[in-house]
Order: structure tokens, then C-alpha cells, then sequence
């Protein structure tokens, strides 16, 4: 999978630059996000304004990844329009992730 | 009563490789919006078939390469049919149920972390995009059939 990575006010902010987030890059997905949390947890960003596509296995890592977060850590959602902020709904993930709609907005609320 | 001749048809066959499953949908996807079908009904077929496919070849071939999984589309006036069919092991009774009825994977309480899933949600995620739902087996071939209904003024006629 392919990412652009920033920081901005103590934040991560981890754009995925791939179309789709599907059962053939969760696995991936997983474990470059979980590097973020090691060795110190910190709050990611997830900026998915660039994705079109995501399947119940895409949902599922990032469901991981939070659940593996460690303490002082957190994985949000940004940029999630269309098909993708559908699939949160559906899912009921807009209730588990804090969802932004844009990266501005995830750092005007989490920046330090 | 409306004709059961499908307007149009295609069957897509890919091996049985999650990067399949990727293709497929990006497929399907094209396949719609050739179709003139608007972007909810788009989404939830693309969904739906990338769930069934990845279901497959994650549960009924167990990731095992060298097999296949077939798509089968057909277009009708006012619905798509769409039938995902596999060799590899059938789907246990639970999970057929499962999709025929619904099932509870996301009651799940958003304030307990530990209860919301990681995984099991493709056949929630079928049963609640599609307007139909069954499976079918004979011991050699399972067939997950999903019908989803055109919305009205549907564009379709436009573009046949």
C-alpha cells in the first residue's frame, strides 16, 4: 500500500494514496499503521479522501489497529465521502472511529 | 409480469486470489456505470460482489491458488441479478442463515471495543445491501445468488 505521511501539531497524518482498501491490502494496511503506535503511541490521522472503496476486510484492520492502538494512542478517520463514508454507516464504524471531514477539521479538534 | 430474458449478461471467471476479488470489483463497477445505474446502486453491487468473492476464496478455498471463482451478471429492466459460484467448501448452515435472515454482528455496543468485529461482516453487509439473497449447492458447485432492484426512473433503458 502506498502513503504519504505528514506531521502537523503532534499529529500523524497518514494519507492513503491507493483507490480501494480491500481483503488484498488489509493485511498491509494493519501493519504499516500499527507502526505508527511503536515504540510511543500517538494519535493517527487516517486521511481517506483519496480512496474509493472499502470492504468489510479494509474495515476490519483498521478495526484492529484500534483495538492495538496502545494506551495514549488513537486512530481517527478523515476525508471518508461516497461509497467510503456509506460503509462506515452501514457498518455502525462512524460510531467506533471519531470521523472528520477533513484533515483541517481532525486538526483543529486533536492538534496541539 | 416482466420477461424473464436478462437484457444484458456477462460472466466474469477469476482465480482464486484475494487480488481477484479486487479486479472483479472494479469490474463490476465499470460494468455499472456503463449501465447508466446511479452511484448507491453501483456501490452496493460492487460491494456485494467483492464480499461473496473474497468469502469464497477465503472460506471455501482456503486461500488455496489454482482455483476459480465465476461471476455471473445479468441486467433485467428493473433489477440485477448477480450469482457468485465457487467449488471449494460450502458455506456452514449458520452462515447461510445468516444471509437469508440477517444476523447481529453490528449490535455491537460502540462504547466496548472488545464487541465490535474484526471480521464476519460480509454476509451482514450482502443481506443488508441486497434485496434477495439465497444459496445453493449441490455438493460440487455453491452458488450465492443476490438480486438488487432499480431504483425508479432507473437510467438503464438509456443506455441499452
Amino acid at each position: 500500500m502506498r502513503f504519504e505521511n505528514s506531521t502537523t501539531k503532534g499529529l500523524l497524518i497518514s494519507k492513503v494514496l491507493d483507490a480501494r482498501v480491500d481483503a488484498a491490502v488489509a493485511h498491509d494496511l494493519k501493519a504499516a499503521l500499527l507502526t505508527h503506535f511503536q515504540p510511543e503511541p500517538q494519535t493517527v490521522v487516517l486521511n481517506l479522501e483519496a480512496v474509493g472503496f472499502v470492504d468489510s476486510s479494509g474495515l476490519g484492520a483498521l478495526v484492529s489497529v484500534l483495538k492495538n492502538r496502545g494506551n495514549g494512542g488513537d486512530l481517527v478517520i478523515c476525508g471518508a465521502t461516497g461509497a467510503v463514508a456509506s460503509m462506515f454507516k452501514l457498518t455502525r464504524m462512524d460510531k467506533v472511529f471519531r470521523v472528520f471531514g477533513t484533515v483541517d477539521d481532525a486538526v483543529q479538534a486533536l492538534g496541539k | 409480469m416482466e420477461s424473464a430474458k436478462a437484457v444484458k449478461w456477462i460472466r466474469l471467471t477469476i482465480a482464486s486470489e484475494l487480488e481477484g476479488a479486487t479486479l472483479v470489483g472494479q469490474s463490476v463497477h465499470a460494468i455499472c456505470v456503463h449501465l447508466g445505474l446511479d452511484e448507491t446502486t453501483t456501490f452496493g453491487i460492487e460491494l456485494c460482489v467483492v464480499e461473496s468473492v473474497t468469502n469464497a476464496i477465503r472460506h471455501g478455498y482456503k486461500l488455496a491458488a489454482g482455483n476459480e471463482v465465476t461471476v455471473n451478471l445479468a441486467v433485467f429492466d428493473t433489477r440485477v441479478e448477480v450469482e457468485v459460484a465457487d467449488e471449494g467448501l460450502s458455506m456452514p448452515e449458520a452462515n447461510v442463515q445468516a444471509l437469508r435472515q440477517g444476523s447481529s454482528v453490528f449490535d455491537f455496543d460502540e462504547n466496548d471495543l472488545d464487541s465490535v468485529p474484526e471480521g464476519g461482516m460480509g454476509l451482514q453487509i450482502i443481506h443488508a445491501t441486497m434485496d434477495g439473497v439465497d444459496y445453493v449447492t449441490d455438493g460440487k458447485t455453491n452458488r450465492l445468488r443476490m438480486v438488487k432492484n432499480l431504483p425508479e426512473p432507473e437510467a438503464l433503458h438509456a443506455a441499452v
